[in-house]
C-alpha cells in the first residue's frame, strides 16, 4: 500500500465517521426538532434541545472527528483573517444581498406579482421588519457556526482532497441537502408540501440548490483562508434574503405557491454559485500553475 | 495572533474560572429550584432565563474584559510587542479577539442556561436577542475605554471611564428634570410597567401580557433605531480597534509606564 492510498483510506474513515454523527443526530432528532408549529403545538425545552443538537450536528461531528483523529484545530480556520481578505469579507455581505434580489426578482416574474409593499404600514413597516432582521444576523450567525464549522470547515475540504473541486462541489453539496431532508418532510422546507413528487423532487431540488450555494460560501471560505466570511454570508441568506418575498408578495398571492417560488430561489442560486465555482476552477489553475 | 490569544486566555485563566464559578453555582441552585418548582413556578420562563443570562455576561463576559485589560501592561512587553512582525497590530488585535472570544464564550453559556431552563418549565424560551444586545452594549463600553487604556494606562483610562460615566449621569439627570418624560413616568410608560410587573410578580401570565403589551408599544421607528444602534455598536469595536493601534505606541512610551 503506497502513503497515498493510506491517506486517502483516512480521509475515506474521517469523512465516514463524520456523517455518521452528523447524519445519526439530524435523522434522529431532526424529526422532532423541525415539526411543524402551529398555535396549538407550543415548542417544548425538549424540542429546543432537539433543534440545538441537529442544527449543530454538523459542528459536533466535525469536532468529534478531529478529535477522534488528533487533528485538532491547527490549519487556523476558525479565526477570522481581516487583513488583506477584505474582498472575501465584503463578498460576504453583497453575494447574499445579490441573491436575495434576484430571487425577489424572479419570485416577482414567476408569480405575476408586480413591486407591492405588502405591509400595512407600508415603507416604514418594510424598513423596520428589515431592522429586526438584521439584528437577528448575529444571532443567527451563532446558529450557522453548527452547520459551517462541518460543511466548510470540514467536509469540502476532505472530499477535495479526495475528488479535487468539481467533486467537492457536487458530493459535499449532496450530502449537505440530503442532510435537510427531515425539514424538508416535516416543514416543507423551501418548496412546500404541495410539490409534485414529494418529497423526492424537494430533496432532490434542495440537493441542486445546495451545490450552487455551497459553490458560493466555499469560494468566500477560500477566499478568506476562514469559515468566518461563509457563516456571514450564511446568516445573511437566512435572516436578510429569504423574509424579502415575504415582505413585499401578498400573503393571497404567494399561498400554495412555495414550490414556484423554491424553483425562483433554486435559479438565483445557480446564477450567484456558479460564477463562483468558475472563480474557483481559474483560481486552482493559477495556483498549481504558479 | 493565535499565540498572543492563548497567552491572553492563560494568564486570566484562573481568575475567570473563580469568578465564573461562583455565578455558575449560584446559577446552579437556581436550577435545583426550577427543578424542584417545575412548572409552578413563581415567575415566566422568560424572567428566569432573562436573569441568569444577564449574570453569565455580567460575569463571564464584562468581568473577563477587567482582566484581559490589565495583562501585561509594562513597558518592556509594549517594546517586544512593537518588535513583533505583526507590530501593535498584533498585540492589539489579539486583545480585541480575547475580549470578544469571552463574550462569545458568554453568549454560548446563556444558550445553553436558555435550553435547561426550557427543560425545567418544559417551554421553550429564546432570549438570544436580548441577550445580544446587552452583550453588544457591553463590548461598546469597553470599546470606548479600551483606546484610552492603551493610551493612558489601565488606571486612569478606569478614571476617565468613571468621569464620563458621572457626565453622562448628569445629562440624564437634567434631562428627567426638565426634558419630555412622559414615555417613562405615562399610565403606559416603563416605570409603571415595572411597578406593575413587581406587584403582580406572583401571577406569571399577567407579567407575560405586560411584556407583551410593551412590546407591542414599541413603534416602527423604535425597531429601526434599535437596529441602527446594533450596528453601530458593532462598528464602534472596529473603529476602537483602529484608534488603540494607532495610539498604541505612544502608550508604550508614556513616561508613567
Amino acid at each position: 500500500m503506497t502513503t497515498d492510498s493510506i491517506s486517502r483510506k483516512k480521509i475515506l474513515i474521517e469523512i465516514g465517521v463524520f456523517l455518521l454523527i452528523t447524519f445519526g443526530l439530524m435523522l434522529t432528532f431532526g424529526w422532532k426538532a423541525f415539526s411543524e408549529s402551529d398555535k396549538e403545538n407550543v415548542m417544548t425545552g425538549l424540542d429546543m434541545l432537539f433543534y440545538y443538537l441537529t442544527t449543530f450536528s454538523p459542528a459536533i461531528g466535525c469536532i468529534v472527528t478531529r478529535y477522534i483523529f488528533r487533528e485538532g484545530f491547527r490549519d487556523d480556520i476558525l479565526f477570522p483573517k481581516f487583513t488583506g481578505n477584505f474582498k472575501g469579507y465584503f463578498l460576504s455581505i453583497i453575494l447574499p444581498i445579490l441573491f436575495g434580489i434576484l430571487n425577489f426578482i424572479f419570485i416577482t416574474i414567476a408569480l405575476g406579482a408586480g413591486f407591492t409593499v405588502k405591509a400595512e404600514g407600508g415603507v416604514l413597516e418594510v424598513a423596520a421588519t428589515f431592522s429586526l432582521y438584521s439584528m437577528m444576523t448575529y444571532t443567527a450567525a451563532f446558529i450557522l457556526i453548527g452547520e459551517e464549522l462541518g460543511w466548510r470547515a470540514f467536509l469540502y475540504d476532505k472530499l477535495e482532497k479526495l475528488t479535487g473541486l468539481h467533486g467537492s462541489i457536487i458530493i459535499g453539496g449532496t450530502i449537505w441537502g440530503l442532510w435537510h431532508i427531515p425539514p424538508l418532510i416535516t416543514m416543507g422546507l423551501n418548496f412546500g408540501k404541495n410539490a409534485p413528487g414529494f418529497p423526492i423532487t424537494n430533496t432532490c431540488l434542495m440537493c441542486i440548490f445546495c451545490i450552487f450555494g455551497g459553490a458560493m460560501l466555499q469560494m468566500l471560505r477560500r477566499m478568506t483562508d476562514s469559515v468566518i466570511a461563509p457563516i456571514i454570508a450564511h446568516a445573511v441568506i437566512d435572516t436578510i434574503c429569504n423574509p424579502i418575498a415575504t415582505i413585499f408578495l401578498s400573503q393571497k398571492l404567494a399561498e400554495g405557491k412555495n414550490f414556484q417560488m423554491g424553483i425562483c430561489m433554486i435559479i438565483s442560486s445557480v446564477l450567484i454559485g456558479m460564477p463562483c465555482w468558475i472563480y474557483m476552477v481559474r483560481q486552482s489553475k493559477d495556483n498549481s500553475k504558479g | 495572533m493565535r499565540g498572543l490569544i492563548y497567552k491572553d486566555l492563560y494568564l486570566i485563566k484562573s481568575k475567570v474560572i473563580a469568578g465564573s464559578s461562583s455565578v455558575l453555582f449560584i446559577i446552579l441552585l437556581m436550577y435545583v429550584v426550577y427543578a424542584t418548582v417545575g412548572g409552578k413556578a413563581l415567575f415566566p420562563t422568560e424572567m428566569a432565563a432573562v436573569i441568569t443570562d444577564l449574570m453569565i455576561v455580567m460575569y463571564v463576559g464584562a468581568l473577563s474584559y477587567g482582566y484581559i485589560i490589565k495583562t501585561d501592561t509594562k513597558k518592556e512587553w509594549g517594546f517586544y510587542g512593537m518588535a513583533l512582525p505583526g507590530s501593535a497590530k498584533l498585540i492589539v488585535g489579539a486583545k480585541y479577539m480575547t475580549v470578544f472570544i469571552m463574550y462569545l464564550i458568554s453568549y454560548l453559556i446563556c444558550v445553553l442556561n436558555d435550553l435547561m431552563i426550557g427543560l425545567f418549565f418544559g417551554k421553550a424560551v429564546d432570549m438570544s436577542l436580548l441577550v445580544l444586545m446587552y452583550m453588544l452594549f457591553n463590548l461598546f463600553l469597553n470599546a470606548i475605554e479600551m483606546p484610552l487604556a492603551f493610551r493612558f494606562g489601565t488606571d486612569k483610562a478606569a478614571g476617565i471611564r468613571i468621569f464620563i460615566t458621572i457626565v453622562v449621569v448628569l445629562i440624564i439627570s437634567i434631562y428627567l428634570l426638565f426634558g419630555n418624560i412622559e414615555w417613562l413616568m405615562a399610565e403606559d410608560g416603563l416605570v409603571k410597567i415595572i411597578i406593575r410587573l413587581i406587584g403582580d410578580n406572583a401571577n406569571s401570565g399577567a407579567v407575560s401580557d405586560e411584556l407583551q403589551r410593551f412590546i407591542n408599544r414599541l413603534t416602527y421607528i423604535n425597531y429601526i433605531e434599535m437596529a441602527v444602534f446594533t450596528h453601530l455598536m458593532v462598528f464602534a469595536y472596529y473603529i476602537s480597534y483602529r484608534i488603540s493601534c494607532k495610539v498604541f505606541k505612544k502608550g508604550v512610551l508614556r513616561d508613567d509606564n
